[in-house]
């Protein structure tokens, strides 16, 4: 949505500045600019701690969203980070891939870098199952009611439509024609 | 984009100094004429386009079925129809107000504009059988919608009454002013039923 | 006189524990039915008339939208997602479209982003006087929430006239927007009803925030410093109050954001007055944009993006790709996070509203110390909103 004189790559030029320098301080990340104000890192999950203090350090205060995004095809869940600049005035996203077996989706919590960052944790938890250790708030019920706690339904093998066919039983009224519905 | 800059306000032009007699200034609509409006005894004027009610062009309609694939609520369902004796060649849409939205963007999307809606928008009925079965319609011509519109001008729905037998499958609706409209369903979805000796029930109205 | 040891034991009995946490303290349910928490809950415990710890308690809202929205198409998902903020609706619409036309990569026609920028500003004025009322109504004066009401009708008037709804309009979409203005009377009439309202502002003034007992309720109550606020991913006119000046129409211009002027309060004290203030004058300087853009007038050219693959919208594909985008909301900084793997329906779509920061953690933290009669004035003036909550 840019407007105004626009040279090339003249643009992005403060964008890449940032790029670089917070990559000469972490070699095991890399890092893109998408257009102006909007960049992002892809760290390897051991490390997110480490970069996540440097970013704090460097300018960036506030901690927007944490985003699970499930690719059953790869096998893993991708967790977005998406923090917001306000000295920089740049958007940026921090990506990580973890395993997506319910007994192996586990990663340290950041909750004592970035407070906000609890409230989240406990919301990935619900809905994806993912297990942040260290954040003592996983146990207390956020959103879902008791009876649907290991159902974790926004995964993309929860199929939605059996489950409310089965709970509520008033799904379907006719014998539809289901060849070109597409809901 | 760096040129812009961030004004920010004088903080003399947000802080306010609190006073006791102020207040008492909101008196001054005490004897004033009330800006409500009773409704029921006076009439607003609704918008021009206000989304209300379908109506269905039933000649221009190709029974493409366009509607019901973007319904965001999946109220629309395709109905094979015969009136006085005659199936029509294509399936009809039949609008569920139970689960409609009223965004019209079924409207949108057809390719013929059979499909159109009108202002009206008042529907509500007691809680038996025979009453609900007015949430589940074929829509009408929007010329006899338009008449019975402005007939009686307010916007309530033109049906009074709609039976449903269950054997014959017949529907009949009551409009407001009198008229009788009769016609049976015969099947539903995209596919014609298939014509067999003795109409073949397909499945039940819930 | 029964005796206080007989009194517990009996309690115990019959199952009927108030789990106190020391001798004199108990526990109240600021439920849902309270016309103050509007459908949230927090549980408080309470020491005389003072709170203790305070829990909050989300999730009466949940309506399952991002697992939907993963179920329709495109463009149908607008009817769907603009009911996850109430006062607002016109918000949700506009960063969904902003997320897929990003994705797209196509260019939005100027009349279109004139008209989306008109219609996000007068949404901002309707909530702020929705925000109006309910403060009136939980600080006790009344008659300021009835005016603030009766103002916000025409508004919505005018949006009956643009859109065909009131409240839900559905209609802005990738691409544009559904219809083009109805008429020059249309432009008049918003004219006239942006003089009336500012015409209006200081009977609010006389009533609301000169007052004396406003001053004194709300003084003091609920105070967060700088550092606490950003680490607390607080936005909007909250952390403005706070003393940080963060606005996403300036530090993230999008629409027509870029041509206009406009001031930006902020002040350093971080207490409920402060945010109080802020707002009264972010609703001035909103009259003040909507002004500037009936001057400007809109730009003439078609109002939506003309495209051959729009004739067949069930089908309708996007390229695999994701997009961010955001928008200043009158709560604070709504985010939408969009991610297509290039078939008809979205792959991911996640909406951040504003009040899951500053509803759990920020309340639970201001609300140590305060007394009971300050709970829903401090739930008002950090202006939360349960449905971005639960979503």
């Amino acid at each position: 949505m840019a407007d105004g004189e626009k040279e090339g790559g003249g643009m992005t030029m403060k964008e890449q500045a940032i790029v670089d320098r917070i990559l000469k301080k972490a070699p095991y990340a890399e890092g893109n600019v998408r257009r102006e104000r909007r960049i992002e890192f892809k760290v390897p999950m051991e490390r997110i701690r480490d970069f996540l203090t440097l970013l704090k350090e460097n300018g960036f205060e506030l901690m927007l969203q944490i985003t699970p995004v499930d690719w059953p095809k790869d096998e893993e869940i991708e967790l977005i980070y998406q923090i917001w600049s306000i000295t920089h005035g740049v958007h940026t996203m921090v990506r990580t891939r973890i395993p997506r077996d319910l007994e192996k989706a586990k990663i340290p919590t950041i909750k004592d870098i970035y407070p906000a960052a609890e409230t989240y944790e406990r919301d990935a938890h619900d809905f994806f199952g993912i297990y942040f250790e260290g954040n003592w708030k996983m146990e207390m019920p956020w959103i879902l009611d008791d009876t649907e706690q290991d159902v974790y339904p926004l995964r993309k093998d929860f199929d939605m439509l059996q489950y409310v066919k089965k709970k509520y039983k008033i799904l379907d009224r006719f014998d539809e024609n289901k060849d070109n519905y597409v809901i | 984009m760096e040129e812009i800059e961030f004004k920010i306000a004088p903080e003399s032009k947000i802080r306010k100094k609190p006073s006791y007699i102020k207040p008492w200034l909101g008196l001054k609509y005490l004897f004033k004429r009330p800006v409500t409006i009773k409704i029921p005894y006076e009439k607003t004027q609704i918008a021009k386009k206000y989304r209300g009610f379908h109506t269905l062009d039933w000649k221009k309609c190709v029974g493409c079925n366009f509607c019901g694939q973007i319904c965001p609520a999946r109220a629309i369902e395709m109905t094979w129809l015969e009136v006085d004796g005659k199936m029509e060649k294509r399936p009809h849409p039949k609008i569920d107000y139970g689960r409609c939205t009223f965004c019209q963007f079924c409207v949108d999307v057809c390719p013929t504009g059979a499909l159109g809606f009108i202002e009206s928008f008042m529907l509500t009925t007691e809680w038996k059988e025979e009453r609900i079965q007015l949430f589940d319609w074929v829509p009408i011509h929007p010329e006899k919608f338009k008449k019975l519109q402005e007939n009686y001008n307010d916007w309530r729905f033109p049906v009074e009454k709609i039976e449903f037998n269950d054997e014959t499958k017949e529907v009949v609706y009551h409009f407001r002013d009198g008229e009788i409209f009769k016609f049976k369903i015969l099947g539903y979805g995209i596919r014609p039923p298939k014509p067999k000796s003795g109409a073949k029930r397909v499945e039940k109205k819930a | 006189m029964v005796a206080q040891s007989e009194l517990i034991k009996e309690a115990r009995e019959n199952g009927m524990d108030l789990l106190p946490l020391d001798k004199d303290t108990y526990e109240l349910f600021f439920g849902p039915q309270h016309m103050a928490t509007e459908n949230f809950s927090i549980i408080l415990k309470m020491d005389g008339h003072r709170v203790v710890k305070a829990i909050a308690n989300p999730g009466f809202l949940h309506r399952g939208f991002e697992k939907l929205a993963e179920l329709r198409p495109w463009h149908t998902n607008i009817a769907l997602l603009l009911r996850i903020c109430v006062p607002e609706p016109d918000v949700p619409e506009n960063i969904y479209s902003m997320a897929v036309d990003e994705i797209i990569g196509w260019e939005v026609p100027d009349r279109a982003q004139w008209i989306r920028t008109t219609v996000l500003e007068m949404a901002r004025v309707s909530a702020y006087l929705f925000w109006i009322m309910g403060l009136s109504f939980k600080l006790g004066v009344y008659t300021a929430g009835q005016w603030a009401a009766a103002y916000r009708e025409r508004l919505m008037a005018l949006f009956e006239e643009l859109s065909g709804a009131r409240v839900y309009h559905i209609y802005t979409i990738p691409g544009g927007v559904r219809r083009d203005i109805p008429s020059d009377k249309w432009l008049r009439q918003l004219k006239d009803t942006v003089e009336y309202i500012k015409s209006k502002l200081p009977d609010f003034d006389h009533l609301v925030f000169e007052n004396y007992i406003t001053f004194k309720r709300m003084e003091g109550i609920g105070v967060m410093d700088k550092k606490f606020a950003l680490a607390e991913g607080v936005t909007g006119p909250n952390l403005r109050a706070a003393g940080v000046a963060y606005d996403v129409r300036r530090a993230d211009p999008y629409l027509l954001y870029p041509e206009l002027d406009f001031e930006v309060p902020v002040l350093g004290d971080g207490d409920a007055l402060a945010r109080a203030l802020v707002r009264r004058y972010e609703l001035e300087q909103d009259l003040y944009i909507l002004e500037q853009l009936l001057e400007m007038g809109p730009p003439s050219g078609p109002y939506k993006v003309e495209d051959p693959r729009l004739k067949n919208l069930p089908r309708f594909k996007v390229p695999a790709g994701d997009a961010f985008a955001h928008v200043e909301s009158t709560k604070g900084d709504f985010g939408a996070y969009v991610v297509s793997d290039g078939k008809n329906k979205p792959y991911r779509v996640q909406i951040r509203g504003p009040s899951i920061a500053h509803g759990v953690r920020v309340l639970e933290q201001l609300l140590v110390g305060a007394r009971i009669a300050d709970v829903p004035v401090i739930l008002m003036s950090l202006d939360n909103c349960p449905p971005d909550i639960d979503r």
